[in-house]
């Protein structure tokens, strides 16, 4: 066998359209892997620049002698996924930032980063997830689509399989291409890993490159499996091209976008500035309302005096804000509930096809999918709770401002991977059970189709 | 020549077996999208409709209120899709939907639809305009591209040569035989779907002319794909070679090139991050103020004379004059954003040498109104809006408050007189930063090639026979 692969390797390497694919391949790998690397620096700087700007702050909050609570805020920032530079996913769409003082309401935490060109955002996604789900399958064919065709074509299969080494063949072929895809592939892969440790320190990751090696495994397995059930079937090389190329259209270009749209139409969240429309709605009532706000906190702290040190607009402002929280914060569930509601039901049509699987598995596996970013909008929005509950007390009430808990709670960095991991193990799952049912129906496929040699030659 | 070819043509079509599927998938997937586009561009309008009318009640009745505290709290000013967004959304997605005209502060257009679209397609969300530039090259290439090479398998170029088939007539003949039904069901289809697009009301004052423009761009990319199809047939050696080159061709020009491009020209033009551009706009406005304020000091009394004579209130002077003040930081600050953005979009549409999908991108969401130069177009009317609402309520506060600062409270009658800040929507061709001339002559040019390519090939396969 050994030898097989060694002599179709020598071939493979005289093959001018085998060495256009391999290189091409690689290419598209360096590319694909710099568009994650930057925007995982994107996402590194935007984390460097808070973290400046926070011990600026700190550094205030220490030396200044009469200091507020109005003018404090607390930040809190998303982590680069754990392998954020392999998918770029919602990196780029979705706040990584929450930054609020004790008057900011909880649903206008995220404002501001909006910045992004539209252009941008819906383009730049070229990233080796996509590599992986989209084009890997394309150099499969490529390189595949001819293995039993050509010797059909050429009339030596049935000297071939008279020979009784057809299957030997075909797996020594198909382990020889194999081998030469993969290795622009991981070379990628892990090119992009080694200088992402570079811009970002994230520790512990294998048990993540361990699975991620082991998708690609999976993807490589079905789509050659596919090939090989393909090209065994009685046809010419053209027509079957066109029925690999069509078997991945569907897979991978026509159901993902279907799918993700029917999803996000089935399971639409609620419109977010009508949403607005009555939080503004929430703040008109307790603007007008303030006075018996202000006697319900005091109620709710009867072991704290009263303090007249802070202007009256700003102890109102206070008050409205934590009303116009208690009034949206059953609403803002919804949303997020709406949005998982979604997430789900775009998973369960996602068996459909393996490669709707894959890219939510590998989005989850980098640590920019939807799970994580909706772990990091609730985590944030409790912390700026506690923050605002903590150091906002001191404007209602003759306690002191503490001035060591506003330093800690200036700046924080979230990493929700673990809670992510564990939720999302299923997206990984069932990416690797559909390709495995695949890779076994294919395979069954092949094996019959092997064991009939004589239709084979015939045909 | 060219009639009986075209006949010959569309007989084998048919026959193929090829045809119906491709018709079918060609009508299934473009009602799919016709319907989802319809229903998800119904329901955002719905619901923007059922916003922007609780955000008017919620600013009438506000009550008693200091202009400055009302100014804060302010309104929204929404972005409406036109009707072909519903087709082709381009860009929507991405663009944020609303603009807070609050005082002091220029924001972003906020609430992007993306960001409640979970559910991740790689290639994006299902619409007609994705069918059109995805799956239609596809369709096409199934139906043309064999053919061309299988005349050379089956030894009857010969035979064309020798029954005086001219190269024009081979060309024509083999398009309007392969490719007429299924271009003629997808213009119906393209019709068909601006109409019913249409029917739900117009925004734009040009809605006519960019369906026109938009059903050209879905034409001409569709034939320019049958063009590329017929080239390589005519240029291969066998089908397997033409099937092969062709998918090639497409996975480079409709998913490599357009993503390719939008990385080099984000690597190439570096837009600012979010924390650097918010910090850096909010400390550059506070030092522009305060830098003014020590230049013009204004008088330490509630009220002053104003040019005309007239007693005005001091604070409502110097809240104006921070607004004027921050606006030349925004507009330096906002202009450099938008910059980078057309910078980026016009690196990009460069790609669109080496891909019909951008330049046919370019022109269709440009009709569409999904485009970038739309989104920037909205942005600066909504902050032009805001600059005017703010403008009126200082107003208010510098000639009717007294000088009580902000002890002054206005009535309901100011509220229901501020100015009505809404979108209008802009003609096409007077649009600061579109191009649909530009895109036009890039789709025209790849027509012009592919054709160009395509007879260049069946004139040198007729000389070799």
């Amino acid at each position: 066998m050994w030898q097989l692969i060694q002599w179709d390797l020598k071939m493979l390497s005289r093959d001018g359209t085998v060495i256009t694919v391999v290189a091409a391949m690689l290419a598209l790998g360096i590319f694909a892997g710099l568009t994650g690397l930057s925007a995982l620096s994107d996402h590194a700087q935007a984390i460097d620049a808070a973290k400046d700007a926070a011990a600026k702050d700190i550094g205030a909050i220490a030396s200044s002698k009469d200091i507020s609570a109005n003018s404090l805020k607390s930040a809190t920032l998303l982590a680069p996924g754990p392998l954020a530079e392999i998918a770029v996913g919602r990196s780029r769409l979705d706040p990584i930032m929450s930054t609020g003082g004790v008057m900011s309401p909880s649903h206008r935490l995220f404002e501001g980063y909006q910045i992004a060109s539209p252009d941008i955002l819906a383009w730049a996604r070229f990233d080796v997830a996509a590599l992986i789900t989209l084009v890997l399958p394309l150099g499969i064919i490529a390189l595949g689509v001819g293995i039993v065709a050509d010797e059909r074509t050429a009339g030596r299969l049935g000297l071939i399989d008279a020979a009784g080494s057809l299957p030997k063949l075909l797996t020594a072929r198909i382990l020889s291409r194999a081998l030469l895809l993969l290795v622009p592939i991981l070379l990628a892969v892990f090119a992009t890993l080694f200088i992402g440790d570079t811009i970002a320190d994230r520790t512990g990751r294998s048990r993540e490159i361990a699975s991620l090696l082991l998708l690609i495994l999976a993807q490589c397995l079905f789509w050659w499996l596919i090939v090989a059930a393909i090209g065994l079937k009685r046809m010419a090389a053209g027509p079957a091209a066109g029925w690999l190329i069509g078997i991945w259209a569907v897979l991978a270009v026509i159901l993902p976008s279907a799918v993700a749209s029917i999803a996000q139409l089935s399971a639409a969240a609620p419109n977010r500035l009508n949403f607005t429309a009555e939080a503004r709605a929430a703040e008109l009532t307790a603007v007008k309302d303030a006075g018996s706000l202000a006697a319900a906190y005091l109620n709710d702290h009867p072991d704290m005096e009263p303090t007249t040190d802070t202007p009256q607009w700003m102890r109102n402002r206070f008050l409205v804000t934590r009303a116009v929280d208690k009034a949206v914060a059953p609403k803002l569930l919804t949303f997020d509930s709406a949005l998982e509601i979604q997430v789900e039901k775009a998973r369960q049509l996602g068996f459909i096809s393996p490669i709707s699987s894959l890219t939510t598995a590998l989005s989850d596996l980098a640590g920019t999918g939807a799970q994580r970013q909706l772990a990091f909008r609730s985590a944030a929005r409790s912390r700026h709770l506690q923050f605002r509950e903590d150091i906002g007390a001191s404007l209602m009430l003759s306690a002191p401002l503490d001035r060591k808990l506003a330093s800690e709670m200036r700046f924080h960095v979230i990493d929700p991977s673990k809670v992510v991991t564990a939720t999302d193990a299923p997206s990984i799952t069932r990416a690797a059970i559909i390709l495995w049912l695949g890779f076994a129906v294919a395979g069954v496929v092949v094996v019959a189709q092997t064991s009939r040699p004589m239709r084979l030659a015939a045909g | 020549m060219y009639t009986a070819i075209a006949a010959q043509a569309r007989t084998d079509t048919i026959r193929s077996g090829l045809l119906w599927p491709a018709l079918f998938v060609l009508i299934l997937a473009s009602i799919l999208a016709i319907w989802i586009g319809l229903e998800t561009h119904s329901q955002a309008h719905d619901a923007q409709q059922a916003a922007l009318a609780k955000d008017a009640q919620n600013w009438n009745n506000q009550g008693a209120r200091n202009p400055h505290s009302a100014a804060h709290f302010s309104r929204y000013v929404a972005r409406p899709d036109g009707p072909l967004a519903s087709l082709d959304p381009g860009l929507t997605p991405f663009f944020g939907t609303a603009v807070w005209m609050e005082a002091h502060v220029q924001r972003p257009v906020e609430y992007r639809p993306a960001e409640d679209q979970f559910a991740i397609a790689p290639l994006g969300s299902f619409s007609l305009g994705w069918v059109l530039i995805y799956l239609v090259p596809l369709l096409l290439i199934m139906l043309c591209g064999p053919d061309l090479a299988r005349e050379r398998e089956a030894g009857t170029w010969r035979t064309l040569r020798a029954a005086g088939a001219a190269p024009m007539d081979l060309l024509l003949g083999k398009l309007v035989g392969r490719a007429s039904i299924l271009l003629s069901a997808l213009a119906i289809l393209l019709i068909l779907g601006v109409a019913v697009a249409r029917s739900s009301g117009g925004l734009f004052p040009d809605d006519g002319t960019r369906s026109v423009l938009w059903v050209i761009g879905a034409l001409g990319y569709s034939v320019t794909w049958a063009l590329i199809a017929l080239g390589v047939s005519a240029w291969a050696g066998s089908v397997r070679l033409a099937l092969t080159i062709l998918i090639s061709l497409w996975a480079l020009m409709v998913i490599a090139v357009p993503r390719i491009g939008a990385s080099v020209s984000a690597l190439t033009v570096e837009g600012p991050t979010q924390t650097q551009f918010l910090e850096d706009t909010r400390a550059d406005v506070f030092k522009a103020i305060m830098a003014d304020r020590a230049e013009n000091v204004m008088p330490n009394t509630p009220m002053t004379l104003g040019a005309d004579g007239q007693e005005v209130a001091v604070r409502g002077l110097r809240l104006q004059r921070g607004e004027v003040v921050g606006d030349l930081v925004y507009d330096e600050r906002y202009g450099g954003l938008f910059g980078g953005y057309a910078a980026q979009s016009g690196l990009w549409r460069l790609a669109g040498l080496f891909s019909p999908a951008i330049a046919a991108n370019g022109l269709m969401t440009g009709a569409a109104g999904t485009d970038t130069a739309h989104h920037v177009d909205f942005a600066r009317q909504a902050e032009n809006g805001r600059r005017a609402f703010i403008k009126y309520l200082n107003e208010d506060e510098i000639y009717n408050s007294g000088g009580r600062g902000s002890a002054y409270l206005a009535g309901e009658d100011l509220w229901a007189n501020a100015p009505d800040v809404r979108y209008t929507a802009p003609a096409l061709f007077q649009l600061s930063g579109a191009r649909p001339a530009t895109d036009f002559v890039s789709l025209l040019l790849w027509v012009v090639v592919a054709g160009s390519f395509a007879l260049l090939g069946i004139r040198r396969r007729l000389k070799l026979g």
